[in-house]
């Protein structure tokens, strides 16, 4: 789950498909996250790959009087 | 809208307004444009290829391949073109054109691209009146010229060409091709004598003669002579010679058209008289450009500096950039003229008694090679016959890297493997890029599917975003797949893909607006204000060096390795490695590593390339009781940062040493510790020139040499690329050589691009460059380069000590506590 500069909330599944890296370990912006071993890119809202690898998956999330709801059960 | 007026309509004025167009220049001006010819811009240089092809002279020659800008292009644009009108005034004082259809445009800004024309030495017979030449006498300037030449040509038999320079020659290979027996007639003593030397002519004379030419040297013209019809018949020559010919191509130079500027009352010498923003130098609103141009005392006919020109011209007049200058142009030149290679840069023979010259010359094969050196730079070349070696000469004349010290290998392999395979012989599922698996035929797809750019191939596959090595040969397959349609990445000269900058217009940026964190340059810079994860690293690198102590640090502009102190690993474990001074360890730091290692169920411990221990498959919660533990300081191999000083035993064991290496080396880096650079900086010191710590190969290295002297070598390297280092200077005392360290080291962080290893930097400043401004101060800032230096040694705090008290909250947490790690196991 990452916190956003400007407060947003995102979430996309932890393991990165095409290395195993760890995501929650990597760069974010308020478009992307970037993977640290080998620099693949992920859309945050979609989870979609920018730079050529599959995608991962995803969750919808919000805030709601201080608490984080996440749904895990969206269709993709 | 303010008006602007181009008058010519040629290459380098339709390239003018393309720059002007391409930097915004449509929205600010109302563009007008006069040209003599009655067509949009076509390629003057394919003229002579045109005369070859030998077509239909009665067919439209402006086919797609010649046309540049069609008529469409002009009313796309709203550019208003008068073609074939000639302005024939310009009054300044009002800021208008008078042209001679009768039209009357007013200017804000004008742009002056007249171009030349060919040049007609005096000779008798030459003209039919004031106006026209004799009946089968030729200009070869315009596309009018080359249509009328091969109508001409049909059923002719024998041609002569007065001329033998580059255009000469060329229409010479074009009669050929027409069938005709072509004489060229030169005044000179050499061919092309303007771009080569007396040895190179007669080479290329000889070529020309295998190719059924007849040529003439040395023999001036001095009439035409003509049948009672007015017809051409032959020419006389000063010796009383002559020779029957049925047509005359006269290609005896070209001059700058001045006329216009002349009258108008500009400043004209050989051409229009201009500054470095290109405007005349009587007349702010007035730029010239082209070959009608004179710069600092040169004017210039190669496309290569024009378009240099032309950019410069739009920068400066569109506002995209007020400081924009152009300074001249080094000459490099690479032809094919009738048929021969030719590649010309700089001088063409040697001009001092200690100019190096290396010469070869094979006149059977047609081969002619000289290179010439001056103070180690290569500031002339000629290759005739075989080019093979243009692009690395290239190279070396317009970075002036440094130079094999063997000449001759400038010019030919001698005893290396024969050159790599070209692209177009690589098969298509060959691995180019090992780091990431990425195949020949993977680059091209990516081609196929819409990617334009060399960087664009390489984002999309992450093909040469590992170690590197394979950039070149990536670049060179995607500039083939690409063909035509290559387009320049312009980010690829910005620090960070962001901010359209490079680095020391970044810098400059940054201090004059005072930005000290991350997201305050992204705030102020970026064009929409928004923040990049790509750039957040190499922006938090330079902000540190620029600001030191007042930094202001935001954990999110943080790699993990940065966040956390360690090497992060494939399975998400970390690697701890300790500082070792100078790889100078204690049975007190052995006994403390072994017990952490048993303690925290280390799975490996490993001695490093850099005299280091590796404790390896860390888990991230246990980081900060293992360094509190280990009480020892971070040895930062993890950062873009000075990792470590490599040595040997140096005088104090060792039976051969010169020099106390291993105190050096321990000294520059206790000094030097943990410094953000833009990529890793591994030093070494030798105690001797056995150089058994490896110093040729290192960013800086050190070798004691006999005397108590010191050799600093800058930009080796043997990783993915092995190179040896450059010699940049031979100190006498210890504590030169530490200070010259960081002095290199400071002018390293200040210049290199993110993540440019000294041994790309180095070569690219070029090693007498560096020598002038580090070792004998050039430029005086030498003294500020080590203050700056002594400022960031004084901000350094040992980040290891972040285990007292973290600086997030969760800092140390780990990412996926519900996987058991480390995945691998002990050995």
């Amino acid at each position: 789950m990452f916190r956003l500069r400007n407060s947003g909330l995102r979430a996309v599944a932890a393991i990165c498909p095409p290395r195993g890296g760890l995501l929650a370990d990597g760069f974010i912006d308020s478009q992307q996250v970037i993977c640290p071993p080998h620099n693949h890119a992920f859309r945050l809202i979609n989870g979609q790959c920018t730079t050529g690898a599959p995608s991962v998956r995803a969750y919808p999330m919000h805030a709601e009087d201080g608490e984080l709801t996440l749904r895990l059960d969206t269709p993709q | 809208m303010r008006e602007l007026v181009v008058i010519g309509n040629g290459m380098v004025g339709a390239r003018a307004v393309e720059e002007i167009l391409a930097r915004g220049g449509g929205v600010m001006f109302r563009i007008t444009m006069f040209g003599d010819e009655p067509y949009g811009n076509y390629n003057r240089i394919l003229l002579s290829e045109l005369l070859a092809r030998g077509t239909d002279p009665d067919e439209d020659p402006l086919d797609a391949d010649l046309l540049l800008n069609p008529r469409q292009w002009y009313g796309d644009n709203g550019i208003t073109l008068h073609a074939g009108v000639r302005v024939v005034r310009i009054d300044r004082f009002a800021h208008r054109v008078y042209a001679d259809d009768g039209s009357i445009v007013r200017y804000d800004k004008l742009v002056l691209a007249t171009g030349s024309r060919p040049y007609f030495p005096p000779m008798e017979g030459l003209w039919a009146d004031d106006k026209t030449l004799t009946p089968g006498v030729f200009g070869f300037r315009t596309l009018h010229d080359t249509m009328a030449m091969m109508r001409y040509a049909r059923g002719k038999q024998r041609a002569a060409v007065i001329g033998g320079g580059l255009l000469g020659l060329e229409a010479a290979r074009g009669l050929q091709a027409h069938g005709l027996a072509v004489h060229v007639v030169h005044a000179a003593q050499g061919l092309m004598n303007q771009q080569l030397d007396a040895q190179a002519g007669l080479v290329l004379r000889r070529s020309l003669e295998r190719l059924g030419m007849s040529v003439h040297t040395g023999v001036r013209t001095t009439g035409v002579r003509c049948s009672r019809d007015g017809a051409v018949t032959g020419v006389n020559f000063a010796d009383g010679a002559t020779l029957d010919v049925d047509m005359v191509v006269v290609a005896a130079g070209i001059r700058p058209n001045i006329g216009l500027a002349m009258v108008s009352g500009l400043e004209t010498q050989r051409g229009i008289v201009v500054d470095d923003q290109l405007r005349s130098v009587d007349d702010d609103d007035i730029y010239a450009v082209g070959e009608c141009v004179q710069h600092r005392g040169e004017v210039y006919g190669l496309v290569g500096p024009l378009w240099e020109q032309a950019a410069v011209l739009a920068d400066h007049i569109t506002g995209t950039d007020p400081a924009a200058a152009y300074h001249g142009s080094r000459l490099a030149t690479k032809l094919k003229v009738a048929g021969v290679d030719v590649a010309a840069m700089g001088l063409k023979e040697p001009e001092r008694p200690d100019d190096e010259f290396v010469q070869f010359s094979e006149p059977c094969r047609g081969i002619y090679q000289t290179v010439i050196i001056r103070d180690g730079v290569l500031v002339g070349a000629t290759l005739l016959g075989d080019v093979s070696k243009v692009a690395s000469l290239t190279q070396a004349f317009d970075r002036r890297v440094p130079l094999p010290e063997e000449r001759i290998r400038l010019l030919f392999d001698i005893g290396v493997p024969p050159p790599e395979t070209g692209v177009a012989e690589l098969a298509d599922e060959a691995q180019v890029c090992n780091c990431n698996g990425v195949s020949k035929d993977q680059l091209v797809a990516c081609v196929r599917d819409g990617q334009r750019t060399v960087e664009g191939v390489m984002a999309v596959t992450r093909a040469g975003k590992g170690c590197g090595s394979c950039e070149d040969l990536v670049a060179d397959i995607v500039t083939a797949a690409l063909g035509e349609v290559l387009q320049e990445d312009p980010t690829a000269n910005y620090y960070v893909p962001c901010i359209p900058m490079d680095k020391p217009q970044l810098i400059a940026a940054i201090r004059k607006r005072g930005l000290r964190s991350v997201s305050a340059v992204f705030a102020a810079l970026t064009e929409d204000g928004a923040e990049h994860a790509g750039s957040k690293m190499a922006l938090a690198s330079l902000l540190k060096v620029i600001w030191n102590e007042q930094y202001i640090d935001e954990r999110d502009a943080r790699f993990i390795n940065d966040r956390v102190h360690a090497n992060i690993q494939r399975d998400g474990t970390f690697s701890v490695v300790p500082q070792v001074v100078g790889g100078v360890t204690s049975p007190a730091q052995l006994r403390r590593i072994a017990d952490v290692a048993e303690r925290y169920h280390i799975p490996m411990l490993k001695i490093t390339g850099g005299q280091r221990i590796d404790l390896l498959g860390v888990r991230k919660e246990d980081l900060p009781n293992v360094w509190a533990d280990l009480d020892m300081p971070s040895g930062y191999a993890y950062g873009k940062s000075f990792r470590t000083v490599k040595t040997c035993v140096g005088s104090d064991f060792c039976r051969f040493g010169l020099g106390d290496s291993t105190q050096l080396g321990i000294d520059i880096e206790r000094r030097y510790q943990g410094l953000e650079s833009p990529a890793k900086m591994k030093l070494a010191v030798s105690g001797c020139p056995r150089n058994c710590a490896e110093s040729y190969v290192k960013d800086v290295g050190i070798v004691a040499i006999e005397g108590g002297r010191w050799e600093i070598y800058v930009g080796g390297a043997a990783g993915a690329n092995v190179r040896k280092g450059d010699l940049l200077a031979t100190v006498q005392q210890r504590e030169q050589a530490i200070t010259l360290t960081g002095r290199f080291m400071q002018y390293y962080r200040e210049n290199a691009n993110w993540l440019e290893r000294s041994y790309d930097f180095v070569p690219r400043i070029g090693l007498p460059e560096l020598q002038a401004i580090l070792v004998k101060d050039r430029d005086g800032i030498a003294g500020r380069l080590d203050e700056a230096m002594q400022q960031s040694i004084d901000a350094y705090h040992d980040p290891w000590q972040e285990h007292r008290h973290p600086a997030t909250e969760g800092q140390f947490r780990d990412a996926l506590p519900l996987v058991e790690l480390p995945k691998v196991p002990a050995r």
